[in-house]
């Protein structure tokens, strides 16, 4: 720097903000025409940033070590936060190894949509009973691929239907064990023709989770404090999970509704971030996406749950389904 | 806390409970950031980087909160991915972030250019020796008097404290020159 100590001084000063009204003006007039005055006044300032900046990163640095080391204790992480709740449904891993044995249940009729705004779906009929059943009998199989190619189709050609034979919000699709259950008038309809109807039995077979939870509003989700999570859930770490994640209520509260009567069992975290500890290593997601479902599918294709077939279906527009080991099928 | 609460304890300066609770965020965004495409190590640095700018934005008296505190969280480190993202080459999974508030260049003051150069000053700041490291954080963080400083590093006087400051900005600046000068020269 070729400035001597006292120009330093004055630069310092400047930066600092300690030169009167009167000083600064005479400064900043002397500056305007002195590019080094002003490339010295510039390394002055960033040294300035650089090293309150130095100081804040120790500072979330320590916050950062503090709670990678699980530094909150349960009660805090139960208390505090209120963004994103999870709503852990658990299947029990021998119910998912014994699915055979369970299979080939029988799937209750399925009523129209009743939505005004959609009225052509209002008007199909859809009995999933007689779909699975016709889909069973002409042993139909639908690969991955095929899946992904629909979808593929769709996206270039708006009127393609979608997977619910509809061009807007989806059905609101619940699955059992052994049937698909209307929760209310408004749970279930899918129309017969449509892909997700198709689906059924394999989704039966492989007892994955089809879920959109998408419904009239409902009072905000009530917040669970279940004595002895952690240990509730530990002890189900080997299980089939899926686990639901939302910052809308009352998409929460019919998730949680609908696994309850499905009859699993379930788990609500009170927060994200005690459920992102708690599930850390869980690969295998519902995730009820926003508006450009369709594309979600075919950019995420690639993702590969570790543990279960995977079957997605968002709230508003499509489902994803993703193969482990082999291509999904319908088996007879 | 309150998004008040927490602007104004990081006004205050205090900000480790403020940063405490805004880091409950984390899982979350260190979620849609590995899903984007981009590790868990760049996760964190993004999220550090991000909360960085945040604070930083909101030590402005001028600034004014638009969102909810944790939204405008949310639009920065989306802001972060996506320059990461385009750093790295990759292209930015922004359907991750769909439902996240976009914050511009402009939004948040943000300055490629500014940004590399403060970079590469931070790195400078390791080469120079620990005594002037402290004389930068007493005098341009703690907002000391040269007074004060020359008795907390045991200096035998105000100028001499004052010509050691002078050295230590000196040698640093010299060292961004040698820098500029050799990152010019790789230039084609």
């Amino acid at each position: 720097m070729r400035s001597s100590l006292e120009q330093f001084e004055r630069v310092s000063d400047y930066v600092s903000g300690k030169l009167t009204e009167s000083q600064r003006g005479l400064f900043e007039l002397e500056m305007s025409n002195d590019p080094f005055l002003q490339e010295q006044v510039a390394f002055q300032k960033d040294m300035v940033r650089v090293v309150e900046r130095r100081a804040l990163r120790s500072e979330i640095g320590a916050v950062a070590s503090v709670y990678a080391a699980g530094g909150m204790s349960l009660l805090t992480k139960l208390l505090l936060g209120t963004g994103s709740v999870l709503v852990i449904g658990v299947l029990s891993y021998f119910i998912f190894m014994n699915q055979k044995a369970e299979q080939k249940p029988q799937v209750a009729s399925v009523e129209k949509a009743k939505s005004e705004e959609h009225s052509s779906v209002k008007n199909e009929q859809a009995n999933i009973g007689e779909s699975k059943s016709e889909a069973t009998s002409t042993s139909h199989v639908m690969s991955v691929d095929e899946i992904v190619e629909f979808m593929r189709k769709q996206a270039q050609n708006p009127s393609f239907p979608n997977l619910y034979g509809s061009f807007m919000t989806p059905p609101l699709l619940g699955y059992k064990k052994d049937s698909l259950i209307r929760a209310n008038s408004d749970f279930v309809s899918i129309p017969s023709d449509s892909l997700i109807s198709e689906l059924l039995p394999t989704i039966e077979q492989k007892r994955a989770y089809v879920g959109s939870w998408r419904n009239k509003p409902m009072t905000r989700a009530k917040i669970v404090k279940i004595k002895g999570l952690r240990k509730q859930v530990k002890s189900h770490k080997k299980a089939a999970t899926v686990y639901v994640t939302d910052e809308e209520g009352n998409i929460l509260n019919n998730a949680k509704m609908t696994y309850s009567y499905f009859g699993e069992q379930r788990t609500v975290a009170i927060n994200g971030v005690y459920a992102f500890d708690l599930y850390s290593e869980i690969k295998t997601t519902v995730v009820i996406e926003l508006e450009n479902g369709d594309k979600a599918l075919i950019e995420n294709v690639d993702f590969k749950p570790k543990y279960i077939t995977y079957i997605e279906i968002d709230g508003y527009s499509t489902t994803k389904i993703v193969k482990r080991d082999q291509d999904i099928s319908i088996e007879k | 806390m309150t998004d008040q609460e927490i602007i104004s304890s990081i006004r205050k300066g205090e900000r480790e409970q403020a940063i405490r609770f805004l880091y409950q965020e984390f899982p979350k965004i260190k979620a849609l950031i590995l899903k984007s495409g981009l590790n868990e190590v760049v996760a964190k640095e993004v999220f550090n980087d991000s909360l960085l700018l945040l604070i930083e934005k909101l030590q402005d008296p001028n600034f004014e909160l638009t969102s909810k505190l944790t939204t405008y969280l949310y639009g920065i480190n989306r802001f972060m991915v996506k320059n990461e993202m385009r750093r790295q080459n990759k292209t930015a999974y922004e359907l991750e972030w769909s439902d996240t508030l976009i914050i511009s260049d402009a939004d948040l003051g943000y300055d490629v250019e500014k940004e590399e150069r403060l970079s590469q000053l931070d790195k400078i700041l390791t080469q120079v020796s620990e005594k002037c490291r402290q004389i930068f954080e007493l005098f341009y963080f703690r907002k000391q008097s040269m007074e004060h400083i020359s008795k907390t590093l045991n200096y035998s006087s105000v100028n001499s404290a004052k010509t050691q400051k002078y050295k230590c900005i000196e040698q640093a600046y010299q060292l961004a020159q040698k820098h500029v000068s050799q990152t010019e020269s790789l230039l084609p």
